[in-house]
């Protein structure tokens, strides 16, 4: 502990010189190498376990979804966004055309109505992410992911780089 | 006769160094201690924005979980898990199989199998969606159902 450095009271000494230079390095090492970790969370998503891919559609099953598509324009290099047939300005209309369709469905009684992302394959996986936080906001518990092209299935082409 | 008197006894000017290491001692402490090397599983990457996420994903939920990172940049995509990298996608299928087959969940009925293990996947915001989707089919083929998607809380300089 700290104490007189009097030789009188300890005759042998001990250089602690190169203990403070091996220290200071220690302590630079871990100054750099901290980093302060930004707050993460997750979307819980799981994924269904008695369906395949696709289902099949008949002609006569009503359509109950909140369906949202994702394109790609590849010459501004922005993602475009449609609701139904409404092109999307901006998040608050998304989220208010959302928050009104499952509005609608709640009054049927159907809460479990889903809310599908269909997304291009370019297409920004944050814009697919503000989608989810989209449909989250307004209390929507099932968000599925439409099913693209299946690159597991035998003989699909790999992804296109 | 001398103008100035000189003092017989010789001052002792040393540094006091105890103190200093002292503290030097708590700060290699503190930096020790709050280093993060928990850090080995998840990569250096931007993650998408979203203040809807629930919070800690670290926190206990009864089942193991595998951190899959997908990070790249240009056209260069590609998955880590535990620091190691999967450029070819059939590789990260038998890895995967491998993680999935650890941990079958109970009651799995004759014919199907499905883990008990969740796969926590953190991809780059920038990262095109294919890649994602392709990660999630490969996950669901080898039987996780339970996909976790990561993104992070918006903050001050996160609008």
């Amino acid at each position: 502990m700290a104490g007189t450095q009097d030789p009188n009271e300890n005759p042998v000494g001990i250089n602690v010189v190169p203990m403070v230079d091996v220290i200071f390095c220690l302590c630079v090492f871990f100054m750099c190498s901290m980093k302060f970790k930004e707050l993460e969370g997750k979307f819980e998503s799981w994924l269904p376990k008695d369906k395949g891919q696709s289902q099949p559609m008949t002609q006569d099953m009503p359509i109950e979804e909140i369906r949202v598509a994702l394109y790609w324009d590849p010459a501004k290099a922005v993602t475009l966004r449609q609701f139904g047939k409404t092109w999307i300005q901006n998040d608050d209309q998304l989220q208010e055309l959302i928050k009104a369709q499952y509005a609608g469905y709640l009054q049927l009684g159907k809460p479990e109505t889903p809310c599908i992302i269909d997304a291009a394959e370019m297409v920004p996986w944050k814009e697919v992410v503000n989608v989810i936080n989209l449909a989250k906001r307004v209390k929507i518990d099932k968000i599925q992911f439409a099913a693209g092209k299946n690159y597991e299935a035998p003989g699909a082409p790999a992804p296109k780089k | 006769m001398s103008r100035f008197k000189t003092s017989d006894v010789e001052e002792n000017v040393a540094c006091n160094l105890i103190p200093m290491i002292d503290i030097m001692f708590l700060l290699l402490l503190f930096f020790m201690l709050s280093a993060d090397m928990s850090q080995r599983v998840t990569e250096d990457m931007k993650l998408p924005v979203a203040e809807m996420v629930k919070e800690d994903p670290k926190a206990k939920e009864g089942y193991e979980t595998t951190t899959v990172n997908l990070v790249g940049e240009n056209d260069n995509w590609f998955v880590k898990i535990a620091g190691h990298g999967y450029p070819n996608w059939d590789d990260l299928k038998l890895t995967l199989n491998e993680l999935a087959q650890a941990s079958p969940e109970p009651g799995n009925a004759p014919g199907q199998f499905f883990s008990s293990r969740a796969i926590m996947l953190r991809a780059d915001e920038a990262a095109p969606y294919k890649h994602v989707q392709r990660v999630i089919q490969q996950c669901s083929l080898v039987g996780f159902y339970k996909i976790e998607v990561v993104a992070t809380k918006p903050g001050p300089d996160k609008p």
